[in-house]
């Protein structure tokens, strides 16, 4: 009986063959992490974990670029959370054109961003300066079966339906900016080992990316009809205390709205009134404070994105219309909320 | 000072009805009209050209109805306006896009700076002005507001990220204006009517801009949409006061709600 030992002949073949295949440095798929001396960034653990799903799919190695701090401590905590290497440098924003190099050295075929607004000005361009697709705002990836590259979806036309958008085939590197904060967090294998590096990336020194001096200025209020978030209070603030509206508002960012029991409290003018003989309007969120919900106002609101409704009243007809209820008191549980929203900022 | 104004047509995202049965977008009914992003752009390069002397000239890719939004943008007061149109940019992606227009800006030629709106409402991508610059080799200023010229370098605040921050760059120079950046005038109907009337648009294809089949291949391809979760109405939380704040904050967060405006 002879046994067939083409196999082994495949495997050393497999193994005498270049570093690519045996998790080297080159190929594969690069995560952009930060980290300052205090720690990783928030998004970054989620961000390799999401590649190595990825890159298991494809029989491929996640790469972490680890901006910001060279630091064992963050290095290993990239090795659990997926990463078969990691590359550290202190600097926070590499040179545009040395990072254009490093990619294109390195032969990266994926390289992956957090979408925050400085990452996704920087993904754009180094898009621009490879002449290689950037697509910014994912909220999900996939591996196209076509092509083997990737599928992402994003949702466009004011995040009322998602795209599907493939990367051409044969694209190398394909940039994505994927959104962190939907992420589940990382599960940390802790026996995972992986080559860790120090790389030698120079600091930006152009625009946009070196600075610039902090300061304040007025600006215009966005208007009620275009604004992505929207506080709105009703009758039942003029007893609570209207400042409470303003301060929610404050804390998420958005602008100040009123029912039409509130115009008529006095408490806002009428330009700035939800209903439908007022504004109709379609942010992301809405937030009603004290308003019962007349048919009036919520059909003013039947666009919106999210709702979320806080009354006393729990048969209130706002909160047929509502995403989420807070049945209580508006005194007390607004202030709660503008901690709670305070709080979960500062730790993102 | 010459500054160029990149402006978009689109179909008005509040006007498109989203499908249900056909997965799908249904603009039978959707208004098309300037990215609403694009008008303070517009407005910002006018004030400019107002203090620092100069012109302003509108550009825009796409089909031959967005000579409509052009006409818009002279009737605001731009000095002139290009379209770059042809059947090859039908399929064009950013990369194309940003190609077209930055051959463009080189055969307009002593071009000072390039204004852009932040993001387009439609895809929301946010990456021409950032694309555009890197191309170019020129400095990048990202949502600016308050711009002016001040000894040959454009300075502007740049509302960016949470601390806004004010930058400086030397011409010529890429940028994006802050949607919030001031409040785009509405043009009087009289300028209106002469603009529609007596305006002129100067329409390139890919060929004067001497594009090459490189340049028009798009490296992504649209392969359809699909449907965000439905809504569940109705969910209350529980528990006290601050429990049921630190379950919405979390919620908020999840949902990419707690970004603020920017």
């Amino acid at each position: 009986m002879v046994m067939d030992t083409s196999y082994l002949e495949s495997l050393e073949t497999l193994m005498a063959t270049d570093e690519t295949t045996t998790g080297g440095e080159n190929g594969g798929i690069w995560v952009v992490a930060s980290a300052t001396a205090e720690g990783l960034s928030s998004w970054s653990g989620k961000l390799v974990a999401e590649a190595r799903l990825l890159a298991d799919q494809l029989g491929s190695y996640v790469q972490a670029l680890l901006l910001g701090s060279v630091d064992e401590r963050w290095a290993n905590a990239l090795l659990a959370a997926g990463a078969d290497g990691v590359h550290m440098t202190g600097t926070m924003i590499p040179a545009l054109d040395a990072m254009a190099d490093f990619v294109t050295e390195r032969e990266v075929e994926v390289l992956l961003f957090a979408d925050t607004p400085l990452f996704r000005q920087y993904a754009a361009a180094l898009g621009g300066k490879l002449a290689k697709p950037f697509l910014s705002g994912c909220t999900a990836l996939e591996i196209d079966p076509e092509t083997s590259g990737l599928l992402v979806q994003r949702p466009v036309m004011g995040n009322r339906i998602n795209e599907m958008v493939a990367m051409g085939e044969g694209v190398k590197p394909q940039i994505v900016a994927l959104f962190p904060e939907p992420l589940p967090e990382p599960f940390d294998d802790l026996y995972r080992t992986g080559d860790v590096e120090t790389v030698d990336l120079p600091e930006e020194t152009g625009w946009p990316w070196a600075g610039g001096e902090p300061v304040e200025e007025p600006l215009q209020p966005p208007r009620l009809q275009d604004a992505k978030i929207v506080v709105a209070g009703g009758r039942g603030m003029a007893e609570a205390g209207w400042s409470l509206v303003e301060a929610l508002a404050e804390a998420l960012g958005g602008v100040v709205a009123g029912s039409r029991g509130a115009v008529d409290e006095g408490l806002i003018g009428e330009e700035r009134m939800v209903d439908l003989v007022g504004h109709r309007i379609a942010p992301d969120l809405y937030v009603a404070c004290g308003i019962s919900g007349q048919m009036q106002h919520n059909a003013a609101i039947e666009q919106a994105r999210m709702v979320v409704a806080i009354n006393h009243n729990p048969e209130a007809p706002i909160f047929k219309v509502a995403d989420v209820g807070l049945v209580g008191n508006v005194a007390e549980i607004i202030p709660a909320l503008v901690e709670a929203v305070e709080a979960k900022k500062r730790s993102a | 000072m010459r500054i160029v104004v990149c402006v978009k047509q689109l179909y008005d995202p509040k006007t498109a009805r989203v499908s249900q049965s056909r997965q799908s977008l249904d603009l039978r009914e959707a208004e098309l009209v300037m990215n609403p992003m694009d008008l303070p752009a517009v407005e910002e390069a006018l004030h400019l050209r107002e203090a620092a002397g100069g012109e302003v000239i509108a550009l825009s890719l796409g089909k031959p109805e967005a000579d409509d939004i052009l006409l818009w943008s002279l009737a605001m007061g731009a000095d002139a306006a290009y379209l770059l149109s042809d059947e090859k940019f039908a399929a064009a992606d950013m990369g194309v896009t940003a190609h077209a227009l930055a051959a463009a800006v080189r055969r307009i030629g002593d071009v000072d700076a390039i204004f852009l709106g932040e993001y387009a409402a439609d895809s929301a991508s946010g990456q021409m002005g950032a694309r555009l610059a890197a191309m170019l080799s020129w400095p990048f200023l990202p949502s600016l507001g308050h711009v002016f010229l001040t000894d040959g370098h454009l300075t502007g605040v740049s509302y960016l990220e949470a601390v806004p921050r004010r930058l400086l760059a030397p011409l010529p120079a890429v940028l994006t204006v802050y949607h919030r950046a001031n409040k785009p005038r509405f043009p009087h109907g009289a300028g209106v009517i002469n603009a529609y009337r007596d305006g002129k648009i100067i329409v390139w294809d890919a060929d004067d801009l001497d594009m090459t089949d490189e340049a028009l291949q798009p490296q992504t391809l649209f392969r359809g949409y699909s449907l965000l979760p439905e809504r569940e109405l109705g969910t209350r939380l529980d528990g006290s006061a601050g429990e049921m704040a630190t379950e919405l904050a979390a919620l908020l967060y999840q949902r990419r709600l707690l970004g603020g405006e920017a």
